[in-house]
């Protein structure tokens, strides 16, 4: 399974958009920051590659500070 | 009986003999291993003894004389070589659930703080022993919960997972077990005292 990497400004954006994504029935992972990535807060969520553009155009609805990020 | 002469020979070299030379013999069967250095002697027995072989020695002068027996059928497969060190291979650790958050604070936080914690597990090395969950931990691992998938997949890559099964019922949760297996006080107990180390997040 490919997936994608929604990197938040705050841990509190990390939570919202957690909170979001289930809600809406997106199915997705606390993961901690992978590394490779510098910005953002230390929590990411990993979300499946088939789920990326409704996830990205949720937390974009909702006013999440994201950006989605591809491995 | 076969003979390794491990005489003059300083670790990991009779380890590695008396691997082979094991690993050649049908359960039940003997060895002989001569070794004229205190410390070889006690690496080899202890790599004996952890793995299913018994061990007598007698000391004539400066060489040790150490009778193996094999108990079990199938071959050694540890790394003997881990053996040379005074302590042997370390032990793993376990990692225990003491609740379902990581640290106390605030719910969201920790609970948060804990799916990125379960969700890192696979990627460590070396990965732990045991995952034993007690208290509201136990809600990590029954239905609803969203860390059934991750902790399934280290359960397949051979990790234990216990569960305390006087929380489960206390919770009214023993039915909902999702992931692992139900445990009592004296495995969990067993479990904490026999590990490297424990890591309680």
């Amino acid at each position: 399974m490919n997936n994608v990497i929604a990197v938040f400004e705050s841990t509190h954006a990390a939570i919202e958009g957690e909170r979001a994504c289930l809600a809406a029935g997106i199915k997705c992972q606390a993961i901690p920051l992978p590394r490779e990535i510098s910005a953002g807060c230390g929590i990411a969520l990993e979300i499946p590659d088939s789920e990326a553009a409704a996830a990205e155009a949720l937390l974009h609805k909702t006013g999440i500070a994201a950006s989605i990020r591809r491995r | 009986m076969k003979t390794v002469d491990a005489r003059g020979m300083l670790c990991p070299k009779p380890l590695i003999l008396t691997k082979k030379a094991l690993n050649g013999l049908a359960p039940g069967g003997h060895l002989t291993v001569l070794i004229d250095n205190e410390t070889s002697k006690g690496n080899v027995e202890r790599f004996c003894r952890d793995n299913g072989v018994d061990v007598s020695a007698a000391q004539d002068g400066a060489v040790f004389t150490l009778t193996l027996t094999k108990r079990r059928g199938e071959a050694i497969t540890v790394d003997e070589k881990a053996y040379c060190g005074p302590d042997g291979p370390r032990k793993p650790h376990v990692i225990a659930f003491r609740g379902d958050t990581m640290g106390s604070g605030p719910e969201e936080l920790g609970a948060i703080l804990m799916k990125a914690f379960v969700n890192t597990i696979k990627e460590t090395q070396p990965l732990p022993s045991h995952l034993v969950f007690y208290n509201t931990g136990v809600r990590l691992v029954v239905e609803g919960s969203p860390l059934i998938e991750p902790l399934a997949e280290l359960e397949k890559k051979g990790i234990k997972i216990l569960a305390c099964g006087t929380c489960l019922d206390y919770f009214g949760l023993k039915a909902k077990l999702a992931v692992g297996t139900v445990s009592n006080m004296y495995s969990i107990l067993e479990t904490l005292s026999n590990a490297g180390s424990v890591i309680a997040p």
